[in-house]
């Protein structure tokens, strides 16, 4: 069984397996292009700690069928359809989690992409726009007009019963 | 985690995947709408969350509509992403959550977000076939989407012979000379105006948990309401439920049910109600006055109230291994046009099911079935259909209100994929032939 070596932008070296590492097309396309390779591949934008969690990820969904191309567009799937094993892997704090979906967008990982987005999706269901700036730091900068223009044309949003709270996760950290 | 160095240095995080984020928004964003942190210690979450437009475009992929309308309150960069200023910029998050009218465009809605604001409630009626439970024939309903008002219909589809009368263009069939054989190519229509159209002036009354339409000065009025399934595990063999047992379904609710005026019993909200029913409520009115309903149901008193269900894509949608699978219309002579599902279970065994019926065999009753689809008893070399396969099948008849019932041979005769005839043998002296064609329900929704 081959194995690459991958070097983290704090300059550690993890080894791995091949067919695991290509998982990632960003560097699957890197091998195809560059051939047999002993040094290690640099992935400057992935600490060590990221890189092993993205890896452990990689390891567990070996097996899977190759996804299919944008095969979301017509048939949009519900985000409370994340396996278990995910759901778990994903119960990190929330700067270990956007680490990992920048990570998997940088390393061209849909799936963990897209687990990774569903995860924060659920932690934005249910909650008001106060609520979701304070999970997530973000800072109201909208005018007083503007919040009224804002607040007319969602009001069909809020005359409805609120939905049961999803899932949430671990915003504590 | 990522070492404090590495945090510190938010250029480390923005320089990832090719430069190529912000391809969305023109805004200098960091400025425009900074995390609420001091600028020395970014919150890593909050950086990506403004920063990188594409990833936080997937994050708003999978949120329900009312929660993309909340994110759109957040901050001016998120509401740039689902609501763009321009008004030439298409608002495609709001496409998608009404992705299931497949629309290209929103008009007659200014946008995606007022089309979706206002069919949101009605969005899971849309695009399927509604098989009614009226006694004997029922009828069918379409849900279509209307590009000119922009509401959701629910219309008759109605099934005509052109050239009408009985034999008029009848021929001996030069097999045998004794039966006749017609041409038969029906026009399946939608029959306008829409029984009940549904837009955001359709409200659910609170009173009675029905949905009704705007008020309009007319005499006849109808409504709809949801219902709930009933599991299998409780279904009794002396009730009837809907669709039909013969109509395959996964779930079912119950066939008749009483259902007071004005009450809520037997009215799911839409938390508890089923996707694949209705029940739609007609009454009368005289003098302009809402009070005084009048019945127009089969026993006088009661408002009429009817079930539909739906017959799922799969069901009809033909395959490789199932060619006949779909909803098709047969000559049933004197009975005019019939609507039938056939629903092939397996590459062998069809099963024809009226959608509906007539006073003899009724609607959700079997009209023929054919065991075994690779049993070919000869290939036709008569010159009405040359070639085609000839299979043995049974057929059911009845008298006058299903009364003694019995099944007699029949034989399948596939002219083509889309047009079959089927000989019925009545007795050793009395055959008929009748002929089937099948129909593009998907052509009708969608266009």
């Amino acid at each position: 069984m081959s194995e690459i070596k991958l070097l983290s932008s704090d300059q550690a070296t993890i080894t791995v397996e091949k067919s695991v590492a290509e998982r990632s097309i960003l560097i699957k396309n890197m091998l195809e292009d560059v051939g047999e390779v002993t040094e290690a591949i640099p992935i400057p934008n992935v600490n060590e700690n990221v890189l092993k969690k993205v890896i452990e990820w990689c390891e567990h969904h070996k097996g899977d069928p190759p996804a299919q191309a944008d095969d979301d567009s017509d048939s949009r799937k519900k985000s409370s359809d994340i396996d278990e094993w995910d759901q778990k892997f994903m119960q990190v704090d929330q700067e270990m989690l956007f680490e990992i979906i920048l990570a998997a967008n940088y390393l061209d990982i849909k799936p963990l992409l897209d687990v990774g987005c569903k995860t924060v999706a659920n932690m934005i269901k249910g909650k008001s726009p106060e609520e979701i700036r304070k999970t997530f730091n973000i800072q109201n900068d909208f005018t007083p007009d503007e919040e009224e223009q804002i607040r007319r044309e969602n009001e069909w949003a809020e005359e409805s019963v609120p939905r049961s709270q999803p899932l949430d996760i671990d915003e504590a950290c | 985690m990522a070492s404090s160095d590495e945090k510190a240095n938010p250029t480390g995080i923005q320089s990832c995947p090719n430069g190529s984020y912000e391809t969305v928004t023109p805004h200098p964003l960091p400025s425009s709408c900074p995390p609420s942190q001091s600028p020395d210690l970014p919150h890593v979450p909050a950086q990506i969350l403004i920063n990188f437009s594409e990833v936080v475009q997937l994050i708003f992929q999978n949120l329900d509509g009312i929660s993309l309308a909340r994110c759109s309150a957040v901050c001016s960069h998120w509401r740039e992403l689902i609501d763009p200023s321009d008004p030439s910029a298409p608002d495609y998050l709001w496409a998608r959550q009404a992705s299931s009218l497949r629309l290209k465009s929103p008009t007659p809605y200014a946008r995606f977000h007022d089309l979706y604001a206002s069919l949101r409630d009605h969005l899971w009626l849309h695009g399927k076939i509604w098989m009614s439970n009226r006694s004997w024939t029922g009828y069918i309903l379409l849900s279509t989407y209307n590009l000119e008002t922009g509401a959701i219909d629910l219309t008759n589809v109605v099934a005509t012979r052109p050239g009408s009368n009985d034999g008029e263009d009848s021929v001996p069939w030069s097999r045998n000379e004794s039966i006749f054989v017609s041409s038969f190519d029906p026009q399946v229509s939608l029959w306008a105006p829409p029984l009940l159209s549904f837009d955001k002036d359709t409200v659910l009354d609170p009173n009675d948990n029905e949905i009704k339409p705007p008020t309009r000065e007319r005499l006849s009025y109808c409504s709809l309401f949801r219902a709930s399934a009933v599991p299998p595990e409780v279904q009794l063999s002396s009730k009837k439920y809907w669709p039909p047992p013969h109509i395959p379904a996964t779930e079912r609710t119950d066939d008749v049910l009483s259902c007071v005026n004005g009450s809520h019993e037997n009215k799911p909200a839409h938390t508890d109600a089923i996707d694949s029913v209705f029940r739609i409520r007609k009454w009368v009115v005289f003098g302009g006055a809402p009070v005084p309903s009048v019945a127009m149901s089969r026993n006088g008193i009661d408002n009429q109230v009817e079930t539909f269900a739906t017959i799922r894509e799969e069901h009809y949608t033909p395959d490789n291994d199932h060619p006949y699978r779909g909803i098709w219309v047969g000559d049933y002579n004197s009975h005019g046009c019939e609507f039938i599902l056939f629903h092939q279970e397996t590459p062998t065994k069809l099963k024809a099911v009226k959608i509906t019926g007539d006073l003899n065999v009724p609607c959700g009753e079997i009209t023929f079935v054919v065991d075994d689809l690779k049993a070919v008893t000869r290939i036709a070399d008569e010159r009405e259909w040359p070639g085609a396969k000839v299979i043995s099948a049974k057929a059911q008849i009845a008298s006058h209100q299903f009364e003694s019932s019995e099944i007699i041979d029949a034989e399948m005769i596939c002219v083509g994929p889309d047009d079959i005839a089927l000989l019925w043998h009545f007795s050793p002296l009395s055959s008929h032939i009748s002929r089937f064609r099948r129909v593009d329900i998907e052509g009708l929704i969608w266009t």
